[in-house]
């Protein structure tokens, strides 16, 4: 009941309602331009929501990530390019159905396919965050420290081309972590006698530097292409055809359910984000569809499909992060440098002293999605429009000076600029040579608790590290870390062979 | 267009990185606090990145991995990058407004933009606006400009209007 308690605040609060609906056009615009995502403008505008209260500076944040991940399918559809990574399976029917004539059908598909599977989402969150909650309680520091471990198996070995690149992301982000003084010994670490540097590396000037002013960097050698819309047709379509019939829509009611339930389970463990979701959601699909051979060619259940399943991942994701501190993916762990800003403990015992908070974010979370739905719903087109007139020549300058200004003003200090320089040029690199910046940012994030954890453990042992596999689910959460491993491994290896055998075959 | 051997060449990096980093894991202070010492953490990590590096490295030396390509395009970002670390140099020297004005019609320029009025009116609006947003709005205390500070001829009570 807490739910409608929180929705009812929310509700008559028109100030937060403004960041809310202000959130929902930011992401979605954001997300609709290829190569912004919505954690670049969620790094990017942190900085400005410390001056916000917290359930506002919550809000608008969480609902920028909402509704970004949805603005990426206008990208896909329109332009043939994904606006995120999680809507490149999008494309694949989108853009067909574009080039007939009916973008604005696809967008309006994508549109009710990405509420359904965000509420969907949202809905299992809701039930079973206090139950997880209560688990997350009774765990000791070797469990917990057995549950950042395969935070950050999956998180490095997972998402990328490559295991090694993907765990040695993860490595650096914790050895990042590592400078400055030590939490219990106030020992110097790494800092190379900066004073700046005692505090540590800041989170913010970090994730700015990584993900915009990386990406800024990355988007120089596109400046002079500018975005396509490759539509034959354009955006002045036959309105007739672009109506969207219940008849049309009743095939991708089972899709959808389906995707939702994949995107929901992807999205509650770390690491693995929306574009796995997405993927994994269009594949099955596929799989099950009784019009397999339309798929690809503009199939409205191949919209469905990865749309409500990139959106599933959204609420879901936050159950590591509130309950366990754990950030899934890059927003998440944006949110905990917001909530510990705001003076705000994550953890189990988040739900003892703020579950008024978490509620009302909930809450801020579900009108989010009706206000991007019904956006979406009537303006897609249009915003794809604006989105095409943007010069990139112009936006990913003014991006870069702002990224400077942002990074000072999170804590008014130079050094934290310079900081944020470095980490873009680092990000950069990242991105070049295939490592993953994802990887290292939760990692940096998780690093300072999974420390926390270790150093707790074998305090607490007589045995040193076998306190890990002395307690049955502590060993349980470390088994699943090198099963992750082995099935990646064979997984690329089969991927391998059967390119190899391609190749062999085609030659 | 230049190719270098990715793996190989990332690999070393790492595996220098990561032993530089063992290596100074060793002065971090010794205390050690009911049984384990604050420099085991970054020792099991630096050493682990070692490995990771060293696996890196075989996988550059057994065959041609993952190339890197030299693009015309890498001096642009070495000269956005440039820019970067001028721009935050001179906000520390001459404050954040000048800076502004002379960073944001460089990033244009950089990016492809060519228009003398197009440049002109960044240089004016991007600091003002800027400024108006985080030092008046959000009131965040600008940043100190050490070559403006403490000039007699800068200062508000000298000029003829306050004597």
């Amino acid at each position: 009941m807490d739910i409608f308690h929180s929705l009812a605040t929310v509700l008559s609060s028109p100030a937060l309602l403004a960041w809310i609906v202000a959130a929902a056009m930011i992401g979605m615009t954001v997300g609709a331009i290829p190569g912004l995502t919505a954690s670049a403008a969620i790094a990017m505008l942190s900085p400005m929501t410390f001056y916000m209260d917290p359930l506002s500076a919550l809000a608008f944040l969480y609902v920028i990530g909402k509704s970004g991940r949805y603005g990426g399918s206008v990208a896909a559809i329109l332009f043939n390019t994904p606006g995120t990574a999680a809507s490149a399976a999008t494309q694949i029917d989108g853009y067909p159905l574009a080039q007939k004539g009916m973008a604005s059908k696809a967008m309006k598909v994508a549109t009710v396919s990405s509420v359904i599977g965000d509420f969907t989402g949202d809905l299992l969150l809701l039930l079973a965050v206090g139950w997880l909650a209560a688990i997350a309680l009774k765990l000791g520091p070797p469990e917990l420290f057995s549950v950042y471990f395969v935070a950050f198996i999956v998180i490095g070995s997972v998402i990328g081309k490559s295991i090694v690149k993907g765990l040695i992301s993860a490595l650096l982000g914790v050895l990042v972590r590592m400078i400055g003084l030590d939490p219990i010994t106030l020992d110097n670490r790494f800092t190379f006698g900066m004073f700046e540097l005692n505090g540590g590396v800041s989170l913010i000037s970090l994730m700015i530097g990584i993900f915009v002013l990386g990406e800024v960097f990355a988007q120089l050698s596109n400046v002079n292409r500018p975005i396509q819309n490759n539509s034959p047709s354009g955006l002045n379509e036959n309105r007739a055809l672009n109506r969207l019939t219940w008849q049309e829509y009743k095939p991708c009611f089972p899709h959808v359910f389906r995707s939702s339930a994949i995107g929901a389970t992807i999205g509650a463990l770390p690491g693995l984000g929306s574009a796995v979701a997405a993927f994994v959601a269009y594949s099955e699909g596929k799989r099950r569809a009784k019009n397999p051979d339309e798929w690809g060619k503009g199939a409205l259940e191949g919209i469905a499909a990865p749309e409500a399943a990139n959106n599933a991942v959204s609420g879901p994701s936050m159950a590591p992060l509130l309950i366990l501190g754990i950030p899934g993916t890059t927003i998440g762990a944006i949110l905990i440098s917001v909530f510990l800003v705001h003076g705000i403990q994550i953890g189990p015992t988040l739900f003892l002293t703020s579950i008024e908070l978490v509620y009302n974010l909930f809450a801020a979370g579900l009108i989010g999605i009706v206000c991007y739905g019904l956006i979406g719903f009537f303006g897609a087109a249009r915003l794809g429009q604006i989105v095409q007139k943007i010069p990139t020549r112009i936006l990913y300058p003014l991006i870069f000076l702002t990224a400077f200004v942002s990074a000072y003003a999170a804590n008014g200090s130079l050094f934290d600029v310079w900081v944020m320089l470095i980490a873009g040029v680092f990000g950069w690199l990242m991105r070049k040579l295939d490592f993953n910046p994802a990887a290292f940012i939760i990692s940096f994030v998780l690093a300072g608790g999974a420390e926390e954890a270790f150093r707790q453990s074998l305090r607490l042992s007589d045995a040193g590290v076998f306190i890990f596999i002395e307690r049955p689910i502590s060993a349980l959460f470390l088994l699943v870390g090198a099963m992750v491993v082995i099935v990646r491994v064979r997984t690329m290896r089969r991927d391998a062979t059967s390119l190899k055998s391609d190749r062999l075959s085609d030659a | 267009m230049k190719r270098l051997n990715g793996d190989l060449l990332t690999g070393s990096t790492v595996l220098l990185f990561g032993a530089a980093a063992f290596g100074m894991s060793f002065t971090i202070g010794n205390v050690t606090w009911g049984g384990e010492s604050s420099r085991l953490f970054p020792m099991i990590v630096s050493f682990a990145l070692m490995c990771f590096g060293a696996r890196l490295v075989l996988t550059g030396v057994r065959g041609p991995a993952s190339p890197i390509e030299l693009s015309p395009e890498i001096w642009r970002v070495i000269g956005l990058a440039l820019l970067g670390i001028l721009y935050v140099a001179a906000i520390g020297r001459i404050g954040y407004i000048i800076s502004t004005g002379v960073a944001a019609p460089v990033a244009l320029w950089i990016f492809g933009v060519r228009s003398r009025v197009g440049l002109a009116v960044a240089a004016l609006l991007c600091p003002l606006i800027y400024h108006l947003v985080f030092f008046v709005a959000l009131n965040v205390y600008p940043p100190y400009a050490s070559w403006l500070t403490n000039v007699p001829w800068l200062d508000s009570q000298n000029l003829p209007w306050n004597s």
